[in-house]
């Protein structure tokens, strides 16, 4: 597969493009709703700095490492599955997939393997360092791993322990102790406890606005459309926490559903079933996924991705109360953590039907689906399990897909 | 297969004369990373968890993308085929054993089932920890069977195994003693009768087998065909056999039942705490974040064992050393090594297309 | 007369039903061949001819099937799933379990007691033990395909065949003929491996009795005495297992014309000969 031509890369990779791209994406979005528009400037922003002449240090981290500690050094977080998300969402990302086909395997996460052909093409802007949590998968420990070798740059590794227990938070406590003194000295950048107070402040701002949004999105019927929900707020949910940007979006998001819920509008009328997503994420190629399930009148009312799952962090315990939102994951340590949220949002959301999306290379995600099943239809909720990738069109099958689909909304509606 | 019939002959001969107490139970184990001195200090006789079905039972249970071994052992613990054991010790070595400790529990296929947290780092502060999850792991079995642990059993329990270890190295390194000579293949077949033998009596017939053998004489061969393996496992040794009928010479495996399970426990006061730095220090799996050591301590053992060739054994779907791969074949190819990359099904034949392409690797090595 | 029919593209045969009030009235099976929409209008244009009905007379139509999606003249469409569930239990009053082997895919279906589709499973990434791998091995082994099933249950001993994917599968089996081994023997081997993938599938699911077997292959009197040793019960297969999906579509087919004259108005007709 041929490498990008080398003009186009330094456009790529050139802060001005983006610069230019701004007022034109701005332009170009200006009839769609406020909150995707603040995701779209986030964005870019972050390329024009993580691409800019380096006066910040640029952070390599994978989803569910929690954001804040980038901020805190006031270094550009990248998250690299967010971008290769976008970039299959464009379209692009059969080209990245085939650069890194005699590097991984078929059968790994498409996320990791769309990454890596990113990087051999040199399209990604250089990481300073790499910060990496062994949550929620152990493709990602590897992959980051291996990154940091292709790039020469450190690699932070966070072993998260697996249960919530005291000898676990104390080990994990030491980790992230050691990690800030570790980046301090990588970023010559001393520990600067005011900016470490504001950057909790803000996340737990950001944070309890989430709160409040998962809480309008129970309204009946549903404001928020659950597909984007699993595109950019779950984007910016991995992404943002800890940043003033992030606390503009919630915000925006906020004021968008209590206006839809004043109106007493669905997101589409006639909504006659209400799904749940499980599996944090969706395809994010082109399919007709969503068209099919609106078709019907089903609505992905709320996903499990974005389940608010830890307590608010503490300004007078930054570290330790990081420590405990890591632990308190509920895709890391015993099955439990995960049904008890699942029975939640089932109730919550006044859920009809559920559908598990089953990516090909995935095995964190896919491995509970019998045991989640089962529950679910010993307590009578249709569940549906849904094959397909969500970076590699090849392992999608539309007629496939689509009769299951269409099969489970004969049952359920 | 003689050396093997013959240490089979030896074994039970010992198993006869030696009596030895009633244990408490069977303990089932999946993963190199568990100290069996424990267990055994506590009076329970470890049984590898080697699932013999193949694994289509278990598609009900688990998506066709996941790891063939687990699904197997699923298929076999679903068909209660290990309802003779008492308790399950499992590790959180890779999703796929995280999400295998669920199903054991939703579908309450033992009253007794423990998760040991392995950390994935070795450093001072994840040796504490380990050894605390270790101390953990000891008041679940205390609870659950009203025992208490005795350090001084504890103590006899590691010098047993490092003796185990201590004769699995003589072993190795006497292959190609006697005639026929022991060939790799007949050592890990040996190797295999530790894992589902009390200690003891496998201590003794396998003492009493290397003193025979050492009496053999050392025919020398000249087979520059010496190929090393590493990967994650695999259940039948048919692979390393094929690979010897195809006249090349297999000189170390790194594999879960193989060059991982060597290395001593160095003990010294604080019994506990050093297995929890000998398990964590020895060659390490892929599933630790080790790439660069065990890509450096493979390189050692080529040097070592005059390698010509690598071969790299993967389960399909097996992330940890899919994801290890491409670092350690870029050093490989680095230095001019060739290397296979093989990817597995967990079944007790070697497919066709799998023995072509080892076939075609070795007719390309000098 | 009111006259509904229902119609199943499959990726090997289609299949056109008309049902009136009296029951089934004629039935048509053709291979679908290249063009599925080529195959739906010959197969509609077949069965209209043997019962001497016009297009018109049909109140209503149903589509099923892979390729239900691009007949223009349907009045809706309804997943294969719905179709064999509705089609097996007019056909098998009390029938709880549906198992589907088709051309290129397999399903198994449960019902509920009013016969409505509880849970169903499929399995469709590969085409092993469906109908094109029969058709396959029975090239390859030199057999008729409507003799393999009866063959299959002469042998006693079996030689199982360890790749269950067709293109491994198929050479496998040519291996074992060169080697020596009676077909029989390798027929009792196939058709036992395919009747267990079909019952470790079913382990996802709660099957109960009454088991009924539809597609193609249930005319296979060996995958059914397997199937029944597996799961330790009996299998019921209709007359003809080919039509039960187009059965259902045009039960369906009747459903709506119903619901709407009851209180939707009616949907808008395209006519077959129109432009495809």
């Amino acid at each position: 597969m041929n490498k990008t031509n080398p003009f186009l890369r330094f456009l790529i990779k050139n802060p001005s493009s983006y610069r230019i791209l701004k007022p034109l994406l701005e332009l170009f979005n200006l009839r769609e709703k406020e909150p995707y528009r603040i995701w779209l400037r986030f964005l870019i922003d972050i390329l024009i700095d993580a691409f800019g002449k380096k006066r910040k240090a640029v952070i390599w981290m994978n989803s569910m490492t929690p954001t804040e500690i980038a901020y805190a050094f006031d270094a550009i977080p990248i998250m690299p599955e967010v971008i290769a998300s976008i970039v299959s969402n464009i379209g692009l990302s059969g080209r990245f997939l085939s650069i890194s086909e005699g590097k991984l395997s078929t059968d790994t996460c498409s996320f990791h393997r769309c990454i890596l052909g990113l990087a051999m093409d040199n399209l990604l802007p250089r990481p300073t360092v790499i910060i990496s949590s062994s949550n929620i998968c152990d493709g990602a420990n590897k992959f980051y791993h291996y990154l940091s070798s292709f790039y020469q740059c450190p690699h932070l590794f966070i072993d998260v322990p697996y249960d919530e227990s005291e000898s676990s938070l104390k080990y994990l406590i030491f980790q992230l102790e050691k990690i800030f003194k570790d980046l301090s000295e990588i970023l010559s950048i001393p520990i600067d406890q005011n900016r470490i107070y504001k950057i909790i402040s803000n996340s737990n701002h950001s944070r309890s606005l989430l709160e409040e949004i998962n809480k309008m999105r129970q309204t009946i019927p549903s404001p928020f459309p659950g597909s984007e929900g699993l595109s950019y707020l779950l984007g910016m949910n991995f992404w943002s926490h800890g940043s003033e940007r992030a606390i503009e979006f919630y915000l925006a998001l906020k004021r968008f559903i209590k206006m839809m819920t004043n109106f007493g509008k669905a997101y589409k009328n006639h909504e006659r079933m209400r799904i749940l997503w499980l599996h944090q994420i969706r395809p994010y190629y082109q399919t007709e996924i969503f068209k099919i399930l609106q078709r019907h009148g089903a609505m992905v009312s709320f996903e499990e991705g974005n389940y608010l799952y830890w307590p608010p962090l503490e300004v007078k315990n930054p570290i330790g109360s990081i420590a405990k939102k890591i632990l308190s994951n509920i895709w890391q340590g015993p099955l439990e953590k995960r049904l008890n949220a699942i029975s939640e949002m089932i109730k919550d959301y006044s859920i009809n039907g559920v559908i598990h999306f089953s990516p090909w290379g995935c095995r964190q995600g896919t491995g509970a689906s019998s045991i989640i099943g089962d529950f679910l239809k010993e307590n009578g909720i249709p569940f549906l399990l849904l094959p397909g990738d969500s970076i590699d069109p090849n392992n999608y099958s539309a007629g496939q897909t689509r009769t299951r689909l269409e099969a489970f909304l004969e049952i359920v509606v | 297969m003689k050396w093997n019939d013959f240490f089979k002959d030896v074994l039970e001969k010992v198993k006869e004369k030696r009596l030895i107490p009633d244990p408490k139970g069977l303990i089932g184990w999946s993963c190199s990373y568990i100290p069996l001195e424990i267990i055994e200090a506590l009076n329970f006789i470890p049984i590898r968890v080697i699932a013999q079905t193949n694994g289509e039972i278990g598609d009900a249970y688990l998506d066709p993308n996941f790891c063939p071994y687990i699904k197997a052992i699923m298929g076999d613990m679903i068909t209660n085929k290990y309802d003779y054991i008492s308790g399950y010790i499992l590790t959180n070595s890779c999703d796929g054993m995280k999400r295998l400790f669920d199903l054991l529990r939703f579908h309450q296929k033992s009253s007794f089932a423990f998760l040991l947290d392995v950390p994935h780092k070795v450093d001072n502060s994840s040796i504490l920890f380990f050894k605390e999850k270790l101390k953990e792991m000891i008041s679940a079995f205390e609870e659950k069977f009203s025992i208490r642990m005795d350090e001084n059993d504890l103590i006899e329990s590691i010098q047993n195994a490092n003796q185990t270890r201590r004769f699995i190295r003589v072993l190795f390194s006497l292959q190609g003693r006697g005639y026929p000579p022991l060939r790799h293949s007949e050592i890990m077949e040996i190797i295999k009768y530790a894992f589902d033998t009390e200690r003891l009596i496998f201590n003794e017939s396998i003492k009493i087998f290397i003193e025979y053998l050492q009496k053999q004489s050392q025919i020398p061969i000249h087979n520059d065909k010496r190929i090393l393996i590493t990967g994650s496992l695999f259940v039948t040794i048919d692979i390393i056999r094929l690979i010897e009928e195809l006249g090349a010479e297999v000189a170390f495996t790194d594999l879960c039942m193989g060059g991982r399970v060597l290395e001593d426990v160095n003990l010294d006061r604080d019994p506990l705490l050093s297995i929890s730095r000998s398990y964590l220090e020895k060659f390490p799996c892929a599933r630790m974040l080790a790439t660069e050591l065990r890509c450096q301590r493979l390189m050692q053992e080529i040097e070592r064992n005059r390698i010509k060739g690598v071969i790299y054994y993967t389960l399909k779907f097996c992330d940890p050393y899919l994801f290890e791969a491409p670092y350690i074949i870029e050093q490989l190819r680095k230095k001019d090594i060739p290397v296979l990359l093989l990817e597995g099904e967990y079944s007790s034949r070697v497919p066709e297309a799998m023995r072509t392409r080892i076939q075609a690797f070795l007719e390309t090595i000098d | 007369m009111e006259i509904f029919a229902g119609i199943d593209i499959g990726s090997l045969t289609s299949k056109a039903l008309l049902f009136g009030e009296k029951g089934i009235l004629s039935y048509s099976i053709l291979p679908t061949g290249a063009n599925p929409k080529i195959a739906a209008m010959r197969c509609l244009e077949s069965v209209l001819m043997k019962s001497n009905i016009k297009e018109k007379d049909i109140l209503s139509i149903v589509a099923t099937g892979y390729g239900r999606i691009i007949i223009p003249f349907k009045a809706k469409e309804m997943t294969e799933i719905s179709c064999h569930a509705k089609g097996a239990s007019f056909l098998i009053p009390g029938a709880r379990t549906v198992i589907d082997i088709g051309g290129q895919d397999s399903k198994i279906i449960t019902l509920d007691s009013n016969s409505r589709v509880l849970d169903f499973v499929m399995n469709d990434k590969c085409a092993a033990g469906t109908g094109r791998f029969l058709e396959v091995m029975a090239k390859a082994l030199e057999v008729e395909l409507n003799e393999m099933g009866r063959l299959s249950l002469q042998s006693r001993k079996s030689i199982s065949v360890s790749s269950m994917c067709t293109v491994f599968a198929e050479s496998e089996v040519i291996s074992l003929i060169a080697k020596g081994y009676e077909v029989k023997e390798i027929l009792k081997g196939l058709h036992e491996a395919i009747a267990r993938r079909i019952y470790n599938l079913s382990k996802r699911l709660r099957v109960k009795d009454k088991i009924v077997f539809t597609g193609g292959v249930a005319k296979n009197e060996g995958i059914k005495r397997f199937l029944e040793k597996f799961f330790g019960k009996e299998i019921l297969v209709p007359e003809e297992p080919q039509i039960v999906g187009a059965l259902g579509a045009a039960l369906f087919a009747r459903d709506f014309y119903y619901s709407n004259l009851m209180g939707g108005k009616n949907e808008n007709k395209k006519s077959m000969f129109d432009k495809i």
